[in-house]
């Protein structure tokens, strides 16, 4: 929910000596209110993360172009349901290996912060149904498969002992569809067969 | 997609996930037609999921019967595909009619204070507005009536 407002300069200025001023409108409320950063400023985003905080509620934004004596018109943006528009992180990934399987341990990604010390507030929370599409690829067979998870641990069982394993994570949410970008993949080893081990010796 | 939807004693479930993306297709056009953006019909003042329990069912029953009669009915446009989807709209809000009419059979659609309150609230807001403008902005909120269902 780190949600910026974005534009293009003006055709046939190249830009240059423009600047630009952003206004928000809460949707349903009288008054459209300035964003005290993001005036008379050279660069084409202005971050409304605060401003649109609240995604029960929905937004306008707008920016007009200033250059010398001359301004444009208002701009305006469609209407914003941050809690519909939002784009989703993949979820913090944890894996634990055993000998023939690997516990997977999701943490949903969280909201947007105000200030770093303020409570998280985890997507799950905001999205009941946030599922994950875990995706597990076995480097020795090079072969790769998907599991669909609603809840937050995963067992993979039936896995090749002493075999490198890497796993990446979606996220998704429906009402619209949204998936997330895939986690970072992350590679690991199950355990040694100990059986075999012990004819061994 | 079916959600299942409690309003006190009575539960019903709904394609929930269809409409939702069957009004994704229309938000930018009908939205666009609103140029009201001062004024809002549905007020969180009046959100479903705050009403008492035992009074979802009359005032969910008088939010469809709203949309079907004043909004849906009246809403005018020239795009085929738009009007295909408003009209699939409504068919789903029919549906759902249907069951909460076997609640209301079933005695368990008790309509209070609370629920002829906010409707009312609700009608002043859209009858504040002219005809063909009101219509636009109800189904322009069309979202926060679907968000309020999935909180409920």
């Amino acid at each position: 929910m780190n949600n910026i407002l974005r534009w293009n300069s003006p055709e046939g200025l190249g830009g240059a000596g423009v600047v630009y001023t952003v206004q928000y409108l809460i949707y349903g409320q009288k008054k459209w209110l300035n964003k005290s950063e993001c005036r008379n400023m050279n660069i084409t985003s202005c971050d409304l993360s605060c401003e649109t905080y609240d995604y029960e509620e929905q937004y306008y934004g707008r920016v007009k172009a200033i250059w010398g004596k001359d301004c444009s018109k208002w701009v305006e943006t469609e209407r914003f349901n941050p809690w519909s528009e939002t784009q989703i992180g993949p979820p913090v990934v944890a894996l634990t290996p055993g000998e023939k399987s690997i516990s997977v341990i999701l943490t949903a990604p969280e909201k947007w912060k105000i200030n770093p010390e303020d409570t998280s507030v985890s997507m799950h929370q905001i999205y009941p149904s946030l599922k994950y599409n875990v995706s597990i690829y076995n480097t020795k067979a090079n072969k790769k498969w998907y599991k669909f998870v609603t809840n937050h641990t995963l067992e993979l069982p039936q896995l090749e002992s002493n075999t490198l394993y890497c796993v990446s994570v979606q996220s998704y949410v429906l009402g619209p569809l949204r998936n997330s970008k895939p986690s970072e993949k992350q590679c690991i080893t199950t355990l040694k067969d100990q059986t075999s081990e012990l004819k061994v010796k | 997609g079916l959600k299942r939807l409690h309003l006190g004693n009575c539960v019903l479930s709904m394609n929930y996930q269809e409409m939702r993306n069957e009004f994704l297709e229309i938000k930018g056009y009908v939205q666009a037609e609103d140029g009201n953006l001062d004024k809002r019909i549905l007020k969180s003042s009046e959100a479903l999921q705050d009403t008492k329990p035992t009074e979802r069912c009359c005032f969910f029953r008088h939010l469809l019967r709203f949309y079907l009669d004043r909004v849906f009915k009246n809403y005018q446009t020239t795009n085929h595909h738009i009007r295909r989807k408003v009209s699939s709209l409504a068919n789903s809000f029919l549906g759902i009619k249907k069951e909460l009419r076997l609640c209301h059979d079933h005695m368990i659609c008790h309509c209070g204070e609370e629920a002829k309150k906010k409707y009312t609230q609700i009608l002043s807001h859209f009858e504040e507005l002219d005809a063909q403008t009101a219509v636009v902005k109800a189904l322009g909120e069309l979202d926060i009536l679907l968000r309020w269902i999935e909180k409920t």
